[in-house]
């Protein structure tokens, strides 16, 4: 399964604007593509739930926010970029720019295991991750993440 | 090292066994592995199988001379006939309720029995038993034939020479099928056939293992019985022929109407079964084979030969000397008097009156055809063989088995087309009618639903409260992976409950999920129990049975799983792990078949 897969066209922001977590969660939640998620408040609240039982700021400046619900039909991922850096409640205390959002259905825990131990082993590159801070828009941090997944086939 | 305990064969002191454990133990020092020594025991298995059924031939010879040739003399008056089945009827219910109840009934539902639910274990008697029975139930008139019996003596006589010899339980079932294909290799000179059937239908599977035994043994018994009774073709036929190509049409038409008999036929004997059993009139089993023959007698007094094996007739129709109406008498009377013979209880097999029904059936269609069908070249004879073959694979769901031993018995490889493909398609007609052949539908009634030879009413039968552990690690839904991963470290189950923090039950966490992202340390800081944990599809309860639990295991591929309360699902009442299922099903089948504990191989030094 490759990262590119769960992402979608509009599930790519190269600037997010929320200046705190719950700012930033709300925004990452909207963006996940339409077809996957049938009631996004509720979704929403699992994301926010679960990050409330412990941080997904697992440091280094990557934060891996997940939620599972009943209303979300179809495994879908969001990649957000925010070059200024927001407190995440980090493991290292240190602020977050990289946000992977991924949310899954109810019951399901295979493909979502998969999906996280792979945004984890990916985002372990620091060249990676420093690439991904310096992308400007929308496409080049599409392209910079086809280019990282070639390398970890 | 300790005495062996397991119980001697032999009834005899301690000191006996003792000696015997020395002699067993002696053979090791040669470093022959299991499988060499079962090659060496197959050809003491052939060979006295070969001879047995020579001097079972003659038991069999020595009581019809008594009951059928010199006792109707002294009876004179032939309404006192059926006085002679019932005596034989008698005798084989007698031996059978008193010595030795595995002597009742065909013989070969017996060996599966034995096989599938015993372990491979065969009393020693049964051999004494089953000939005598035998040559009671044949030997008076008795509608049956001898190959069922003689396959189960010879299957005696391999379980037998195996546990004197302490064989493990695998080896000890291949020394059961060498016994059964010696037996039927002697009986009928088709040593390819008997190695075919103890494969096809004994032990259900063809290994390589078990191959070169069997055929040793089958090779062997037939060279012993060819010794005695010198070069025999059981049935001399014709040289007939395949020749008109459109006739194949007919032999399918024959096919099926072989299929629908030997459906019906089964039918008939388990219908007359349950008539002698469970509506038993309160009478005793010993009796019920009495009444079987004497009501055999009663139809042998008007037509005296639907009575007895019946080679003759077989013979007869064979060489197309039987006329249509007789031919369609014989066989309606034929399937009368075996259901009540059998049916009743009396011992013997049920192979040689389908040999006579299907030659009857083809007999009496190979007329009909010749008379009212187009393009029939081929004599009645011929439609004859082919029902044969047709009838008997129809009735044990092994066509393989039965067109060889067909070619076999009769010399004929000519009408091998038709042949197979009559036998093939009967066996598919037949199965249409009913599912089970005439060996396993005895041991469904019996209770037993075979499943890939392991016993699924006995799981069925077994509720999930006798394994379910009330005790067993579980985690709680926040707990983060790094310290799941130690808990999996200290336990020794691999799956495990999630709970929340009261305890309510949340969904499972197993270990082929997580495995993956066990090794990977970022991940132990990201996930929590939640996150990796998944559900089972169906609820087990305390009252849901091992079957049904047993099925979840294959489905989901986990070695543990959740037990809940019944109308509460959230409630977690323990586990039930795979292991111990498994261990329950085997306790449960050594207390079901009374079987004598595990033996042990002999030991290499």
């Amino acid at each position: 399964m490759t990262l590119m897969e769960i992402l979608s066209g509009r599930s790519v922001i190269a600037g997010l604007r929320g200046r705190n977590k719950r700012e930033i969660l709300e925004e990452l939640v909207d963006a996940v593509d339409g077809d996957k998620i049938t009631d996004r408040g509720k979704v929403l609240d699992a994301v926010l739930l679960r990050e409330e039982i412990m941080s997904t700021g697992i440091g280094h400046g990557i934060a891996i926010p997940h939620g599972k619900s009943e209303y979300v039909s179809e495994l879908g991922g969001v990649l957000g970029i925010k070059r200024e850096g927001v407190d995440f409640d980090a493991l290292d205390d240190q602020p977050t720019f990289i946000f992977f959002l991924l949310v899954s259905p109810m019951d399901v825990s295979g493909p979502h295991i998969k999906a996280l131990a792979r945004i984890s082993r990916l985002l372990k590159g620091e060249a990676f991750r420093r690439h991904l801070i310096e992308s400007e828009d929308r496409e080049s941090l599409i392209a910079c993440v086809e280019e990282e997944e070639k390398h970890h086939s | 090292m300790d005495v062996d305990p397991a119980p001697s064969i032999l009834t005899s002191p301690n000191a006996t066994t003792r000696f015997w454990n020395r002699i067993v133990r002696f053979f090791p020092r040669f470093n022959l592995s299991e499988q060499t020594f079962l090659i060496g025991l197959s050809i003491l298995i052939g060979v006295g199988c070969g001879a047995g059924s020579v001097l079972f031939q003659w038991l069999l010879d020595a009581v019809h001379g008594l009951l059928l040739v010199d006792a109707p003399a002294l009876l004179g008056n032939s309404f006192l006939f059926p006085l002679i089945p019932a005596v034989g009827g008698l005798a084989a219910g007698l031996i059978a309720c008193f010595y030795a109840v595995e002597a009742r009934g065909p013989g070969v539902a017996e060996v599966m029995n034995a096989i599938i639910t015993r372990r491979g274990v065969i009393r020693a008697r049964v051999m004494v038993a089953k000939a005598f029975a035998s040559a009671f139930t044949l030997g008076s008139g008795g509608s049956a034939g001898s190959e069922g019996p003689i396959i189960q003596i010879g299957a005696a006589w391999g379980s037998t020479v195996g546990r004197l010899f302490r064989f493990s339980e695998a080896n000890l079932k291949t020394l059961i099928a060498c016994g059964a294909s010696a037996g039927i290799s002697a009986i009928f000179n088709a040593p390819i056939a008997g190695v075919l059937f103890s494969l096809e239908i004994i032990l259900g599977d063809f290994t390589i293992a078990a191959f070169t035994p069997v055929v040793i043994a089958s090779v062997m018994s037939a060279v012993v019985a060819k010794a005695y009774m010198g070069e025999r073709q059981v049935f001399e036929v014709p040289d007939y022929q395949f020749v008109n190509l459109h006739e194949l049409g007919w032999y399918v038409f024959l096919a099926v109407l072989a299929g629908v008999a030997g459906a019906a036929f089964i039918r008939m004997l388990y219908a007359t079964e349950d008539l002698f059993n469970r509506r038993a009139y309160g009478m005793p089993a010993w009796l019920k084979p009495a009444v079987g023959g004497a009501l055999v007698g009663m139809i042998g007094i008007g037509c005296p030969p639907a009575l007895g094996v019946g080679y003759e007739i077989i013979g007869a129709a064979l060489h197309g000397q039987i006329l249509l109406p007789t031919l369609g008498l014989l066989l309606g009377l034929k399937l009368l008097s075996t259901s009540l013979t059998v049916g009743s209880g009396a011992s013997g097999g049920l192979f040689a009156p389908s040999l006579f029904m299907g030659a009857t059936l083809g007999g009496a269609f190979g007329r009909l055809a010749a008379t009212w069908l187009p393009g029939v070249v081929s004599p009645s004879g011929a439609y004859a063989v082919v029902g044969m073959s047709a009838f008997v694979a129809a009735t044990t769901h092994a066509p393989l088995t039965s067109s060889l031993i067909i070619v076999e018995m009769t010399g004929n490889y000519r009408l091998i087309l038709p042949l197979m493909f009559a036998t093939v398609l009967a066996v598919v007609m037949a199965r249409v009618i009913e599912r089970e052949s005439i060996y396993s539908l005895k041991l469904r009634r019996r209770g037993l639903n075979i499943h890939q030879g392991r016993d699924l009413s006995v799981l069925e039968k077994l509720p999930v409260s006798r394994i379910v552990r009330p005790d067993f690690d579980f985690i709680r839904e926040h707990t983060p992976l790094r310290e799941i991963v130690d808990l999996i470290g200290r336990s020794n189950l691999n799956d495990f409950p999630v709970v929340d923090d009261k305890g309510g039950f949340k969904g499972m966490i197993w270990f082929h999920d997580i495995r993956e992202v066990m090794l990977e340390y970022d991940m132990h800081a990201l996930l929590i129990a939640e996150d990796v944990m998944g559900k089972p599809p169906a609820a087990l309860e305390l009252s849901s049975s091992l079957a049904d639990a047993l099925v979840q295991f294959s489905n989901t591929d986990a070695d543990t799983l959740p037990v809940l309360r019944t109308g509460s699902p959230a409630e977690l009442e323990g586990i039930i792990t795979r292991s111990d299922l498994l261990r329950s099903y085997e306790r449960e089948l050594l207390i079901r078949g009374r079987a004598e504990p595990r033996h042990r191989a002999p030991r290499r030094r």
